[in-house]
Order: C-alpha cells, then sequence, then structure tokens
C-alpha cells in the first residue's frame, strides 16, 4: 500500500494485500485483549440464536486492525497513521471467512514541510471478494529525502 | 508419609535424568501427549511474524496438495523437545547446545495428537566442566495414525547426580 515515497505516489495506484483467514483463536485473543466480551463474539448459543447473524462474527475493529495488519507500511516512507473517516462495516465477517485488502489512492495533498497527506480508499473483502469493512484512510507520508 | 522424590544437590525437586543414568541406546517413552489446536498455531505462527499463507490462509490451503493448512514445523520441534522434558531433562539439563538432523517426514495437522520417544545416541564427560556431561539425543514424534511427523538430534549439557543427598 505504502510501498515508495510520497514522490511516486499518483491518484490512482492500486494495491492488493496478502490474505489471512480468520480463526476462532483470533475471535477469542481478541476479545481477551480488549476487553471486548459482547456475546455476538464469544458465545456459541447466543450468536446461533441472533436471527440477523446466526453465529459468531469478528468484532469490527478486530476486521478494520487485522486489515492494517495485512497492507504494506514501508517504514521509511510511512511516517504516521493519521486516521480514518467513513468507516463503515458493511457486512459481518465470520469465523472462516479469509481477508485481504485493496486500496485505491484517492488524493495526495502535500504539506509545507515536505511530507504529505495521502487519502486511501481502504476495503477489506473476504475470499468471496465480499466487501467487509471499506474507509477512507489517511497517512502521513514522507518526501523523498534530499541527495 | 513423605513420597520420597528425586531432588538436586540444592533440595529441588527434579523429574529428569542426571548423565549417569542417560546411557547409550536408553529410549524414553514420554508420556504426556498433546493434540494441536489451531490456537496452537495461529498464536505460534503470529507470534513469530511468519506471514506464510500455508499456515493462516485456509482459503489458500484448500488449493494445495494437503487440501487444509499446516501447522508451522517450527512449532513442531518446539513442541517435540517441550513433550521430553518431563522424564528426560526437568532439572538435569543446564543449557540445549545445538539441534542436528531435523527432519519434518509428514506434516501435522489441526487436530493431530503427539507423541514422542527419545533415545540417547551419545553421553560423554565435558572435559571442562567435571560435574557435567555432554548427551546428544533423538527425539521422535508420532502422530495419532503412527506416522513419524518429526525427528531431531539434540544436543545438551546435563548435570551429573548429586554427589551426596537423596539421589
Amino acid at each position: 500500500m505504502i510501498t515508495t515515497y510520497l514522490d511516486d505516489i499518483r491518484v490512482g495506484d492500486t494495491s492488493v494485500s496478502r490474505a489471512r483467514t480468520i480463526t476462532e483463536t483470533d475471535l477469542v485473543q481478541f476479545a481477551m485483549i480488549t476487553g471486548d466480551w459482547h456475546p455476538i463474539h464469544t458465545d456459541k448459543e447466543y450468536a446461533a440464536a441472533d436471527p440477523r447473524f446466526g453465529q459468531r462474527i469478528a468484532h469490527g475493529a478486530l476486521v478494520i486492525s487485522f486489515g492494517l495488519g495485512l497492507v504494506e507500511f514501508w517504514p521509511p516512507a510511512m511516517k504516521a497513521f493519521y486516521g480514518l473517516d467513513t468507516l463503515r462495516f458493511v457486512a459481518p465477517t465470520v469465523i472462516g471467512d479469509t481477508v485481504r485488502v485493496e486500496t485505491e489512492v484517492l488524493d495526495v495533498a502535500a504539506r509545507p514541510d515536505g511530507d504529505g497527506v495521502v487519502t486511501y480508499r481502504f476495503v477489506v473483502l473476504n475470499h468471496r471478494d465480499e466487501p467487509r469493512c471499506v474507509a477512507d484512510l489517511k497517512a502521513l507520508v514522507a518526501r523523498k529525502p534530499e541527495g | 508419609m513423605v513420597f520420597q522424590q528425586k531432588r538436586d544437590a540444592e533440595g529441588r525437586v527434579v523429574s529428569g535424568l542426571w548423565f549417569e543414568e542417560l546411557t547409550e541406546g536408553l529410549v524414553v517413552e514420554h508420556a504426556i501427549r498433546r493434540t494441536v489446536t489451531e490456537t496452537d498455531n495461529v498464536m505460534f505462527t503470529t507470534m513469530t511474524m511468519n506471514p506464510a499463507a500455508a499456515h493462516l490462509d485456509a482459503d489458500y490451503a484448500k488449493g494445495t496438495e494437503f487440501g487444509q493448512v499446516l501447522v508451522n514445523s517450527m512449532f513442531t520441534v518446539a513442541l517435540v523437545v517441550g513433550l521430553s522434558v518431563p522424564e528426560l531433562t526437568h532439572g538435569t539439563i543446564l543449557a540445549q547446545l545445538g539441534m542436528d538432523d531435523v527432519t519434518f517426514p509428514k506434516p501435522v495437522f489441526v487436530g493431530d495428537t503427539i507423541r514422542v520417544e527419545s533415545e540417547v545416541v551419545s553421553a560423554r564427560a565435558s572435559k571442562s566442566r567435571p560435574t557435567q556431561g555432554i548427551v546428544v539425543f533423538e527425539h521422535r514424534a508420532h502422530n495419532q495414525r503412527d506416522e513419524l511427523v518429526c525427528q531431531a538430534r539434540r544436543t545438551g549439557l546435563i548435570r551429573r547426580a548429586p554427589s551426596q543427598g537423596a539421589s
């Protein structure tokens, strides 16, 4: 996703990340780490009785966090995670889904200090190519060093 | 009545074997077996920053010759050593010096149950450390279908039995 300095980033650039399968282990550990033990994520019987989902679903925060872990942030260029706008979980992600991220550069805005803010369309999809989580992501990206 | 347990020179309970007991050709079957779980594989793989699709991507793994996720073999070898500790080296090993000839003849899958046996390949006194010896083990791990899934030679610096006190 961020693999070059600001100078080489153009609106319309796209990327596809590697993929990872969401496991029961991931849901349990995420609940443990964050303390979010809502039964829709952790209680099989409760989730089975839920008319909307019928099974445990991944925490939205897990899905976006996994997405951030799947894309490449080349350290010399990636200066800061600036924020997310219009983050939406458009459909649930369930155990066994294999997710990947597809990105597209929407905007490149240079700053007086030399760095720039790049806005990406950030989409987490499952292995059936169904979008699960969609957001606009802003990152502070470094300009190529002098010399 | 106090159950008389094996102790080291400082009085700590040990369950491993002293250098003197580890004679060439000795085979020990380890009592504790372990079913490898999805948790084991996901945690170990992510803990060690290994992004290989074979371990974390079930959709990819479905299309491989194995048809399912492979358990990270570095976990397997760590499990094999761990399962050998209670009867072999608990309280009697000073340090692991190295491993050789580590092979994985068959894959390990989530749900497989691993058992381990160990054989003493060689045992010699340490030239520089009079209270220790150098022992080479061969660990052999089988799954529930009796297939050999991991074999490894491992060298340890092993303590001699304490000269006095309870053996």
